[in-house]
């Protein structure tokens, strides 16, 4: 029995979601009657783009939506587009992209060091000595697609890339296209790779056209990807709605991450009209399943995509840093902030823990941990209240340490030196 | 609303309008001395096309899935239109009214000064609104006309 709940001040809500499939807390929040449970009117906005989500939210057209986990900290910071203030109390969930090559760069970086085919790190350095070939023989730069300029896919494809030495700047061209269009781009030969969210890397496998090389699992295990963000304003006018939605996602993703409930959500999702895809197609990573390569068989991929388990939907403050971390990592902002401070005001680790106790929902006591520090092996016989948290390249992201992490990447415009004066607490 | 004789007439590019939406535009950006730029383009070619065209305004589809190759091409260059979304006020409700209603979200030059933006934004949902509402009346019409012309075929 958990603690008493605040009255809804409005019940019908218009909230805003993308076609992928991490969008399954919104569809079955309603398709499953959570959202009705908590007296709410919901209903949901396909949405076109990340943009549209944005403005939408920040005009007032829609209450609220799901978000890349990157993006109402940009929006805070002004990053790449308008200044807005974005709040979130909950993280829909963890990992659930990929990075996919066109099969003939695949075959390329293979050719160069047979490990890239079942390496991300190998596939990585491979892909760099690939990349000096081309510029020595005067090729075209690589092209690679993105969904966002500060989405989380862009920041994981430059980690992937830098890993291997390549300038994501420098020696490769990022473009932005929309998920539902990366695979006639890779099919057309415009872009040679892409970093997306499911299902369309499963899609370009099983059409024969790429390779996935890396996942967001391998790149930075169990990271969040997306999550329910409204404005600031909206939050303060709104308190009992925006927890009844929470209370309504919190069941939701409770229920996604029920193996025996992932196929029915696979079908609510391509049934529904939440996703245009075959059951497959989505049932494949939903399941745990994951096709990365066209001629070899679907390997087990049971954390593929979370949804509620290891503390998943806690709004980590030190992962809103991680990604203001990037962002100064590579160029897209330059004035010094307080990096705790901003991640304070976006992140709410608070306001899930108000919902969590009126659901009586255990939930983490503190709002900031270690990443990098955690391997599948050391958590193996341990409750699933925390998850492996390693990164590709074996660094580690300390509390409180977000310069001395920045400082341990060779491939960053970050001024150390001036945002040392306005975090010197915190580093 | 029109630009002075010597002042340079501002360049509008829209993007992924479609054509209903985009006949309420036309006749206006013409009445307010505007310039419109090539109008339909493949999405890829964004990343050129605004370099060379360097538009002062952009119409843009709310739902347009170029919304956010856009987003990143403005992004890496200021002197390219940005997103108008961050206002208080009048402005707010009236882009508000801009993407609820009419599905259209602008991107402005930071030359083009806060009042003649809000009276562009106001001009733009009254005269689609206004487009709309003759519209109506005359579907409304031609409707009350073919129930006479179908009462007088019966009697």
């Amino acid at each position: 029995m958990g603690r008493p709940v605040m009255s809804v001040e409005k019940t019908d809500v218009k909230l805003g979601h993308i076609p992928l499939t991490d969008c399954a807390p919104f569809a079955v929040a309603k398709e499953k009657g959570f959202f009705d449970e908590q007296g709410l009117n919901v209903s949901l906005s396909r949405e076109h783009s990340w943009a549209s989500i944005r403005d939408k939210v920040g005009l007032g057209v829609l209450d609220g939506a799901q978000m890349l986990a990157s993006m109402p900290v940009a929006a805070r910071l002004g990053v790449a587009g308008p200044r807005l203030d974005m709040v979130t109390g909950f993280v829909l969930d963890l990992n659930g992209n990929a990075i996919t090559l066109s099969k003939r760069l695949y075959s390329a970086v293979v050719a160069t060091d047979p490990d890239a085919g079942f390496s991300p790190l190998a596939a990585s350095k491979a892909l760099n000595l690939v990349i000096r070939a081309n510029a020595q023989n005067k090729r075209p730069k690589l092209r690679f697609g993105v969904v966002f300029p500060v989405s989380t896919q862009n920041y994981e494809l430059r980690y992937w890339l830098g890993c291997g030495g390549t300038n994501p700047d420098l020696d490769v061209e990022i473009v932005v296209i929309p998920p539902p269009d990366m695979v006639d781009h890779l099919k057309s030969g415009d872009i040679d790779g892409y970093c997306v969210g499911e299902p369309w890397n499963t899609v370009a496998v099983r059409a024969g056209l790429g390779h996935v090389v890396a996942t967001k699992y391998e790149l930075w295990n169990n990271s969040p990807e997306k999550v329910f963000a409204v404005s600031r304003s909206w939050s303060e006018t709104y308190p009992g709605t925006h927890r009844a939605i929470i209370r309504a996602l919190m069941k939701a993703c409770a229920w996604l991450d029920q193996s025996e409930n992932r196929l029915v959500a696979a079908e609510i999702l391509t049934k529904c009209g939440y996703i245009d895809q075959e059951l497959e197609t989505v049932a494949l990573s939903l399941c745990g399943i994951h096709q990365r390569h066209p001629d070899r068989p679907p390997e087990d991929a049971p954390d593929f995509h979370v949804f509620n388990r290891y503390s998943a939907n806690f709004p980590w403050l030190n992962q809103a840093e991680w990604f203001i971390a990037e962002m100064y990592r590579w160029g897209q902002l330059k004035n010094p902030v307080s990096i705790s401070c901003i991640a304070e005001e976006v992140y709410l680790p608070e306001l899930y823990r108000e919902v969590a106790a009126e659901l009586g929902v255990p939930c983490p006591a503190i709002n900031r941990k270690t990443e990098g520090n955690l391997s599948p092996q050391m958590l193996q016989n341990f409750t699933p209240h925390l998850g492996p948290n390693q990164f590709i390249d074996g660094k580690r992201f300390d509390v409180g340490k977000v310069l001395r992490y920045l400082e341990q990447h060779e491939l960053s415009q970050a001024n150390i030196s001036e945002l040392r004066q306005r975090n010197e607490t915190v580093s | 609303m029109k630009p002075s004789v010597n002042a340079a007439p501002l360049r509008a590019l829209l993007i992924g309008v479609n054509s209903t939406r985009s006949e309420k535009l036309l006749p206006l950006l013409e009445n307010l001395g505007i310039d419109l730029l090539p109008k339909e383009h493949a999405r890829p070619d964004l990343y050129q096309l605004l370099q060379v065209q360097q538009p002062d305004l952009i119409f843009v589809d709310v739902n347009s899935p170029a919304r956010d190759t856009l987003e990143h091409v403005v992004s890496s260059d200021p002197n390219l239109p940005q997103p108008v979304v961050n206002a208080d006020g009048d402005l707010r409700i009236s882009l508000r009214r801009l993407a609820g209603d009419i599905d259209i979200s602008l991107y402005v030059r930071n030359t083009v000064s806060p009042a003649l933006l809000q009276a562009l934004i106001d001009i733009t949902i009254s005269h689609c609104h206004s487009f709309d509402v003759v519209r109506h009346e005359i579907a409304l019409l031609q409707a009350h006309e073919n129930t006479e012309l179908i009462r007088e075929a019966i009697h």
